[in-house]
């Protein structure tokens, strides 16, 4: 019997990310969407138009208890993440959630002890775990070519435009922050990916009074290895992640995802491709395949969950990975200080200092 | 305090204009800003500085225009968006504005309308250039037209702002060439020897708040105290990054020739293929384009320069446009030179991490 699915939230992630991956799922034979929820009739009925047979719902109570499936994919606005994932796990389902996995730290934790209670998998959307390249820098890291401790830089910039429908993002009381939790749950995680769980040594941000911010900069620590992030939604930066150790350096462009630069102790740069592979289907021996966009890393990160269901490995990024990411967001905005844009006026500088949304708490 | 209505608050321009208002940046003292935007996403360069007056507004829709310039002495055009609807959205603007009583209409059009400024004698009252391939620049010379019947008609004042290259940090004319140096492919046109339009971005949002402060009707084109050529210019960039002004590409003019994907730029702007392109998922698009171009290989050796068709017309501007006019107009808006400008791009090709020396 294939796996019954219901999506939670049906917003422009899903419509373009997720749903040409679940046709896929439900032509193969492996899963069927069983349910499509979302408060908006018209959004529901939307996405549920590309299915065999979706129950629609506008009340997630309705869901649980008129359409039983084994997996929840939630991609509502973060802020329902954590009861949603928490019902899913009531009615005995997986849950595969968007990033990011939950606004707050305890919850996260609540979320991890859930999961491990219910024996239930909790998975987080964290697509970039199946970038070719970071995996292949991943082996050279794990195989000491590098040498350490390693240095890295991590700039991520660009203007946003994600067609959001309304201005919850950017309001701190409902998404929980600015870009640090909208770009920098992926940046965070990349690390992870790459180091291990992290420290937030200092932080910055450029949010005034009862605003969320632009940008951030976090200097971070992890085992073997330390550097900063900079990350930005209202202007380009250099962007990419250089690493640097005592015996090689690599850079890596997140948009060219199916190759990096190193240069080892000759000192000369080379493009290295990078051909890591993984499971495009279920059962032994698996098809394999080496993703060449974002869209194929969203299709191996279904295979990898349901292979994962399945008990046939674990999904890339679980409730506890994710938990560490929340926790040093967290942190980040506990110890922010007012970021030093000093490509403004002297004037300007001033009164952001004065009025940065951490002064006086 | 003049109460002005920004629409296009959410862009480079207007989005700069918002911060320095906010932060208390000299040369915006007397001004209240209403900042306008579209639709959701644009408030992203607003979100960090708290609560604003902010209102939305689509100048398609002239009743959302009307109520977003209500109780406003000026309104300021700073969109971009689609060139297509220039002139309707600026007839819509200008409607909003007699209809609620906004004193002044102050437009942003754009040097552009000049094209590669081949005359010597050009004014600020010359006819735009009718030919030019860019449909952006003849748009806005369409709407410069429409605005200029309408002058002195008992309507709003209308000032007509004829900026260059809009730069200074965040600019993407500065993070494009900047990105360009730092990947290997920058290059200049003829040793960069042509006129390089430069107007710093501060320095307009300062202009615009000295217009609303005492409109004085006209056409006026705007730039630095002086410009560079683009050798200086890219030369300057190149040195806070790091790169060695050899690693410059050069090519003469006589090479420059429109190419494929120059040629398919047509294409892409043109309603038939928009409308086709929407009929499609991204992730089709994606591999469509993937199939065309070929899978992506690493490339080998020096990095190919990376000329395009609108890079290698405005190397080759022949003049710098004069902006005299708005000099004598507006004695107590203080224009700087590029030289007195450049340390604060400096200073943000350092924070963008495009200087990592």
């Amino acid at each position: 019997m294939s796996l019954r699915i219901a999506v939670i939230g049906c917003g422009a992630v899903v419509a373009d990310l997720h749903v040409p991956v679940l046709e896929k799922l439900e032509r193969a034979g492996v899963a069927m969407v069983a349910a499509v929820a979302d408060p908006a009739q018209a959004r529901a009925a939307a996405i549920g138009r590309f299915f065999k047979a979706p129950k629609l719902h506008t009340r997630m109570e309705d869901l649980w208890r008129e359409t039983p499936c084994d997996l929840a994919f939630i991609a509502s606005p973060p802020g329902l993440h954590f009861e949603q994932a928490l019902a899913a796990i009531r009615a005995g389902a997986h849950v595969l959630v968007e990033k990011p996995m939950v606004t707050r730290a305890a919850d996260a934790a609540a979320l991890a002890k859930a999961s491990a209670d219910s024996g239930r998998i909790v998975a987080v959307g964290q697509t970039r775990r199946f970038y070719p390249n970071l995996r292949a820098v991943r082996r050279r890291l794990d195989a000491g070519d590098f040498g350490g401790p390693v240095r890295f830089a991590f700039y991520e910039g660009g203007v946003f435009d994600w067609p959001v429908a309304s201005g919850a993002v950017f309001d701190r009381a409902k998404a929980g922050g600015g870009v640090l939790f909208d770009k920098g749950v992926h940046v965070l995680d990349v690390l992870n990916g790459l180091f291990g769980g992290a420290k937030v040594l200092r932080a910055w941000d450029d949010s005034l009074a009862g605003g969320v911010e632009a940008n951030a900069v976090v200097e971070l620590e992890y085992e073997g290895a330390s550097g900063t992030v900079q990350i930005s939604w209202d202007q380009p930066l250099c962007n990419g992640l250089q690493i640097t150790g005592p015996k090689a350096e690599a850079r890596i462009d997140l948009d060219a995802i199916g190759r990096y630069q190193f240069r080892g102790s000759d000192g000369n740069w080379r493009w290295e491709p990078a051909d890591e592979r993984w499971p495009r289907s279920l059962g032994a021996p698996a098809a394999e395949f080496t993703p060449t966009d974002y869209y194929e890393c969203v299709e191996a990160q279904w295979w990898t969950m349901l292979r994962a269901i399945q008990g046939d490995g674990a999904p890339a990024v679980d409730a506890a990975g994710a938990a560490n990411v929340i926790e040093a967001i967290e942190e980040a905005y506990r110890v922010a200080q007012p970021l030093n844009l000093s490509f403004l006026s002297a004037a300007e500088r001033g009164e952001a200092v004065r009025r940065h949304w951490r002064v006086g708490s | 305090v003049i109460p002005i209505a920004v629409i296009g608050a959410g862009g480079y321009v207007g989005g700069r204009v918002v911060e320095m208002a906010t932060l208390g940046a000299q040369g915006l003292e007397g001004v209240r800003i209403v900042p306008v935007v579209r639709r959701p996403r644009a408030l992203a360069r607003l979100a960090r500085l708290g609560p604003l007056e902010t209102r939305f507004g689509d100048l398609a829709s002239p009743a959302s225009i009307s109520d977003a310039v209500k109780g406003c002495k000026v309104a300021v055009n700073l969109t971009m968006g689609d060139h297509r609807r220039f002139v309707a959205d600026v007839a819509n603007l200008y409607e909003a504005c007699r209809a609620n009583g906004v004193e002044c209409l102050i437009h942003l059009s754009s040097a552009e309308v000049y094209g590669r400024c081949d005359q010597a004698g050009l004014t600020d009252d010359s006819p735009w250039f009718r030919g030019h391939w860019m449909g952006y620049a003849r748009e806005k010379g369409r709407a410069e037209d429409w605005l200029r019947e309408r002058s002195g008609r008992g309507g709003p004042k209308i000032v007509v702002l004829r900026p260059g290259l809009v730069w200074g940090p965040r600019s993407g004319w500065v993070a494009g060439p900047a990105q360009q140096l730092v990947n290997g492919s920058a290059g200049w046109v003829d040793g960069g020897k042509w006129a390089c339009n430069l107007c710093f971005v501060d320095s307009l949002a300062r202009m615009i708040a000295a217009v609303a402060r005492r409109p004085v009707p006209g056409f006026y084109n705007v730039g630095d105290g002086n410009r560079p050529a683009w050798r200086r210019y890219l030369g300057d960039l190149s040195k806070v990054i790091g790169t060695p002004p050899e690693d410059i590409h050069d090519k003469p003019e006589s090479d420059c020739r429109t190419s494929w994907g120059d040629r398919f730029e047509v294409v892409r702007e043109a309603a038939w293929f928009k409308s086709l392109k929407a009929r499609f998922r991204n992730q089709t698009k994606a591999k469509v384009k993937r199939m065309l171009l070929g899978a992506p290989k690493p490339p080998e050796g020096r990095p190919a320069p990376s000329y395009n068709r609108e890079q290698w017309w405005l190397q080759t501007t022949r003049y710098a446009l004069p902006t005299g006019k708005f000099r004598d107009a507006y004695p107590e808006a203080s224009v700087p030179d590029y030289d007195a400008v450049f340390p604060m791009t400096a200073s943000w090709l350092q924070f963008a991490g495009y200087a990592r020396g």
